[in-house]
């Protein structure tokens, strides 16, 4: 039953790549897909980096954040390293914003706070600006040119990691754990109330 | 420490023991009766507190015992019933609304006469508001009826069994359903003088109460168990 | 050249065929739940519509497809409408890279683990997207209490999953399962039976399910985050669940049970019978327990599964590193 399917799936692949011979004059290259992906990971970065600050609403503006985070990942993609993509979803998305959408949710917020309202002109040009300056420092050095897609292949397996990780840059690795411990330690008595009954079970 | 993580562990045996207990029901026969398949047998219905009726009479069972007092009427909250009297002590309209009766049971407890019961209609299906408005007079007289039939062609049965809840029901009887019988449709012929005043104990035994005229009708009791 | 022709069209059919697969797993699923909580509780379950109840899924999507959208007035429209969709999309990017059986992976990824943990979170967005939008208590209590059931229960899932990762000491899941043999006792079972019961235990509590579904109640928070949801929302959500059931069962099937591999001859339909099972296993479970109060659901899973997974993988790391 395998060995039919095998040879039905060889056949089937056969076949594709000759339809693919015939209309490689007629198909985009591989070049022009990677700049089409480009083109449109930037256009989700930049509409979710325009929801996230213009929202009138808090949680609105997160999910802009979510889809500028989606645009971050797909770039990593683009750079050759699916693993970092894969990261940046399952922190950033996975948990990131939803320790924003709680922090959120449990505080007040009314339809008339400070996102709500227009900002001010001096502030806008401010903003401007603000966005104007790595975009000069950083523009010239992109535009000197880069190549559309490389030939090199991915070398960010969990594998390469974890031996680059536990060999030679250990020291930053157990930096990295202390204070991430430090962090949950501080988190847990920074909630913990001793003998109340608000400090557990909040929920 | 250790005595939480053995706490645990019973826990878990626990949980498993209770998941034995569904498995071992979910391999079993079903309990439920499978209407209308099925229908729930008579004598388990017995303390079941359907629509009221008359009872039948001590000498004529077609005749009911009721003197006409209106107890009843002033007792219904619902004031669902209409009791009207004749020349006699006897009624000749008794109407029972049963979309307004609550079944509390008032006038069935302060007729001085007994004539009210609750009968064990438990499948009763009305498709109108007007069917649910009873003629008891002619419910008694076709139950009477009913009865005087039962009693003269049946053969007297075992007692029924408690392992038997299930009488087989009109989807499965080899008898057709016969028509809508509601209790308004009075086209009963004069009822035909009553052989026996009470019916002999084992006969009782095996149709102890009046089979109720529903709209579906299903065979005799105690020859299809 | 790594995107071709028979690639694109591979991953369309595949797409096509996973929706398939997830709308028939929602009529299966209906009828099965009903049937087996019918039998349990010693009645027949669906029983009158087609043959011993068996279209009554159908009728039961009928109705919802037909029902009016009824939502209340002051709700955030985008995002109201935005949730059912995000809960039911990713799924289908869930399913992409499980080996359905040897040579019918949609897309071999080398992280497949990684990806399936990774669009679990969206889920998660779901969830509190539709508890905000619906403008009620009721619904943000919900959603607040699954998301972070939610967020709590993958942390046990992943490490119960990197336990079987260190013993076939890749991430694809093609490689898991090839590294596991017909039988039974062949499967990573044997080698990681506390893997496969907190994976077992944080499965339930993952996908919202009882005993672990306080977020969607219904007999105490008026059914949680999916209040506001009638008809087609709701049947949404409900799909999705389900076939979020579904992908974990295939998961535990590839990394603890053997995948599509069997006794007689490997193929599709091992992978099919041993989801299936599990599904089955989640229902009785669903059956026979009552519910969990909410502290001790995350103190399971804080004080009890985050503990023994730790340890688990700690254990096997020192095994592999000590006994090759």
């Amino acid at each position: 039953m395998n060995d039919v399917l095998d040879q039905f799936f060889h056949s089937l692949g056969h076949l594709f790549d000759e339809a693919e011979t015939c209309l490689t004059p007629y198909l985009p290259g591989q070049e022009f897909v990677a700049l089409l992906a480009f083109a449109f990971y930037v256009l989700l970065i930049v509409s979710g980096g325009l929801v996230a600050v213009l929202a009138r609403n808090l949680v609105r503006a997160t999910l802009g954040l979510i889809v500028t985070f989606f645009g971050v990942a797909g770039m990593y993609l683009l750079l050759a390293s699916p693993f970092l993509a894969l990261m940046q979803l399952l922190i950033y998305v996975g948990a990131v914003c939803v320790l924003i959408f709680f922090a959120i949710m449990l505080t007040k917020n009314t339809s008339d706070g400070d996102e709500a309202k227009f900002p001010k002109i001096s502030n806008l040009i401010l903003a401007f600006l603000a966005a104007l300056g790595p975009l000069v420092v950083a523009g010239p050095l992109i535009y000197q040119g880069t190549k559309a897609i490389t030939t090199r292949k991915p070398v960010d397996s969990g594998a390469n990691l974890g031996e680059g990780l536990l060999s030679i840059d250990l020291l930053p690795f157990e930096l990295i754990s202390i204070v991430l411990l430090v962090a949950m330690a501080g988190a847990v008595f920074l909630a913990y109330r001793p003998g109340s009954k608000e400090g557990s079970a909040a929920l | 420490m250790l005595k939480e993580i053995w706490d645990n562990l019973k826990g878990l045996y626990s949980l498993g023991v209770g998941m034995a207990i569904t498995g071992r029901y979910l391999l079993s026969p079903v309990e439920t009766i499978h209407y209308p398949r099925q229908v729930v047998a008579d004598e388990i219905m017995e303390s079941f507190r359907g629509p009221i009726q008359l009872t039948f009479g001590p000498k004529d069972p077609a005749q009911s015992r009721c003197i006409s007092c209106q107890m009843c009427v002033k007792a219904c909250p619902g004031h669902c019933l209409t009791v009207t009297k004749g020349e006699t002590k006897s009624p000749v309209v008794w109407l029972y609304d049963f979309s307004y009766c609550c079944l509390c049971g008032a006038c069935v407890e302060t007729c001085p006469a007994s004539a009210l019961e609750f009968s064990h209609k438990v499948y009763l299906v009305a498709k109108s508001r007007a069917e649910l408005s009873m003629d008891l007079l002619a419910d008694l007289k076709s139950r009477a009826l009913k009865k005087a039939e039962s009693v003269k062609s049946e053969l007297p049965g075992s007692a029924p069994t408690t392992q038997n809840l299930a009488a087989p029901g009109p989807k499965d009887s080899p008898v057709k359903a016969e028509a809508t019988k509601t209790p308004l449709a009075n086209s009963d012929p004069e009822p035909k003088a009553p052989t026996e005043a009470r019916p002999p104990k084992k006969a009782a035994k095996a149709d102890p109460l009046p089979s109720d005229a529903t709209i579906e009708s299903r065979p005799k009791n105690g020859s299809d168990q | 050249m790594f995107l071709s022709l028979a690639i694109v069209a591979q991953i369309i059919v595949a797409v096509l065929l996973i929706i398939a697969l997830m709308v028939g797993n929602a009529v299966v699923m209906v009828y099965m739940e009903r049937k087996v909580a019918g039998f349990i509780q010693r009645r027949p379950g669906p029983y009158e519509v087609g043959p011993y109840g068996t279209l009554q899924a159908i009728c039961d999507s009928m109705k919802l497809l037909a029902k009016q959208l009824y939502r209340p007035g002051n709700v955030d429209l985008i995002l109201y409408y935005l949730a059912p969709i995000l809960a039911f999309f990713p799924v289908l990017l869930l399913y992409l890279p499980i080996p359905f059986g040897p040579y019918l992976t949609a897309l071999p990824v080398g992280d497949g683990v990684i990806l399936i943990l990774a669009f679990a979170g969206l889920g998660v967005l779901s969830n509190l997207l539709a508890g905000w939008s619906s403008n009620n208590k009721y619904s943000l209590l919900g959603a607040a209490r699954a998301v972070s059931q939610t967020v709590a229960y993958e942390i046990p899932m992943i490490l119960a999953l990197l336990a079987v990762v260190f013993l076939s000491g890749s991430t694809d899941l093609k490689v898991v399962t090839d590294q596991q043999g017909p039988w039974p006792w062949q499967w990573n079972i044997v080698l990681q039976p506390l893997a496969f019961f907190i994976y077992l235990v944080s499965l339930v509590g993952e996908t919202n399910r009882a005993p672990f579904d306080l977020p969607e109640a219904e007999s105490e928070l008026a059914a949680g985050f999916h209040t506001e949801y009638s008809g087609m929302g709701f049947a949404l959500f409900f799909l999705s669940e389900y076939a979020n059931m579904l992908l974990v069962s295939f998961v535990a099937a590839v990394f603890f049970l053997g995948g599509y591999k069997g006794p007689i001859a490997d193929g599709f339909w091992w992978i099919f019978i041993k989801a299936y099972a599990l599904m089955f296993f989640m229902v009785w479970i669903r059956w026979t327990f009552p519910r969990v109060r909410f502290d001790q659901l995350l103190n399971i899973n804080w004080k009890w599964l985050l503990p023994l997974g730790l340890f688990n993988l700690w254990l096997t790391a020192a095994v592999i590193k000590v006994a090759f």
